[in-house]
């Protein structure tokens, strides 16, 4: 059976901190204990139509993503906080956040095993 | 010990972006760092010690929505410290935010992203050396000053001396 493809790569991380364990457990600890209320709340402010809200919210998720490696997902929240922004689309919105908390459940779950690692 | 030290402010209401910046600089030795969530605790930190650098994101009311935007503090801290050096950040790599920071008084204007932790490092060597070179400057034109007074000091000195008989017009010379 061949393994998944990986959604995250700390390779960024590791390069930044210099591969110092206690700098990449407090980051994913952050990143781990932030985001899931960051979706609620994009969650919360789509269902409320609130796109300026939800522009914010996924602009201010979007890079954190970028620096775990899930350049997928990334680029889903640059979509929503498109979509967002421009008005047009809204209607997608939900859709594409419901899509990101599926990604999130795996990137999270990839996450905890890197914690789990570095931390054991 | 550390308050000796330049110091530098880091504002972005997103822990990790704060974090991530700060262990980044703080590699390099000779500053003091703060980190702050909202601009409201930067003017009121910038207010009891004026900082060397700030590193302000450009959205700060993404948690807090009547929180001051990036702008904002920006426009006040350089009403409390004209010549304070403010970088802005933002993961809109859009013109008009680049525009706008340059315009209200910005250093730089950098883009969150994998590169803005080497471009933030950059900013800070860059305005380690304009802030050199400033210093330099002005002690070159207090120099050139001092020097010039004293040149001008001395020729009346020579012609009060003349005048007086002290010296001959042309000494030397018979």
């Amino acid at each position: 059976m061949s393994e998944q493809k990986k959604l995250t790569d700390l390779a960024f991380l590791r390069n930044l901190t210099g591969g110092q364990p206690d700098k990449m457990i407090k980051y994913l600890r952050m990143f781990l204990s932030g985001t899931p209320q960051s979706i609620t709340q994009m969650e919360l402010h789509a269902l409320s139509k609130d796109w300026s809200a939800v522009k914010q919210t996924a602009h201010s998720i979007k890079p954190q993503l970028g620096y775990f490696g899930a350049k997928g997902s990334e680029d889903l929240m640059k979509q929503i906080e498109q979509y967002a922004d421009s008005q047009t689309d809204n209607d997608k919105i939900p859709e594409m956040i419901n899509n990101f908390r599926q990604q999130y459940e795996t990137i999270s779950a990839e996450l905890e095993q890197e914690l789990n690692i570095l931390t054991a | 010990m550390s308050e000796n030290k330049p110091l530098i402010i880091i504002v972005d209401d997103e822990p990790l972006q704060r974090e991530l910046l700060k262990d980044h600089l703080s590699k390099m030795s000779g500053y003091q760092i703060l980190t702050f969530g909202t601009g409201e605790e930067c003017i009121a930190a910038g207010k009891v010690r004026k900082p060397t650098l700030v590193f302000l994101d450009y959205y700060l009311n993404t948690q807090v929505k009547d929180a001051m935007d990036g702008l904002e503090v920006l426009k006040e801290m350089k009403t409390i410290y004209p010549d304070v050096d403010v970088v802005m950040i933002s993961s809109q790599d859009k013109i008009e935010v680049a525009v706008n920071s340059i315009k209200y008084g910005a250093f730089d204007y950098i883009v969150k992203g994998e590169g803005s932790f080497y471009r933030a490092e950059k900013v800070l060597f860059n305005v380690y050396r304009y802030n050199k070179l400033k210093g330099d400057a002005a002690r070159y034109k207090s120099l050139t000053i001092w020097m010039g007074s004293a040149i001008v000091l001395m020729i009346i000195i020579a012609i009060v001396l003349q005048q007086m008989g002290f010296i001959k017009a042309n000494p030397g010379w018979y």
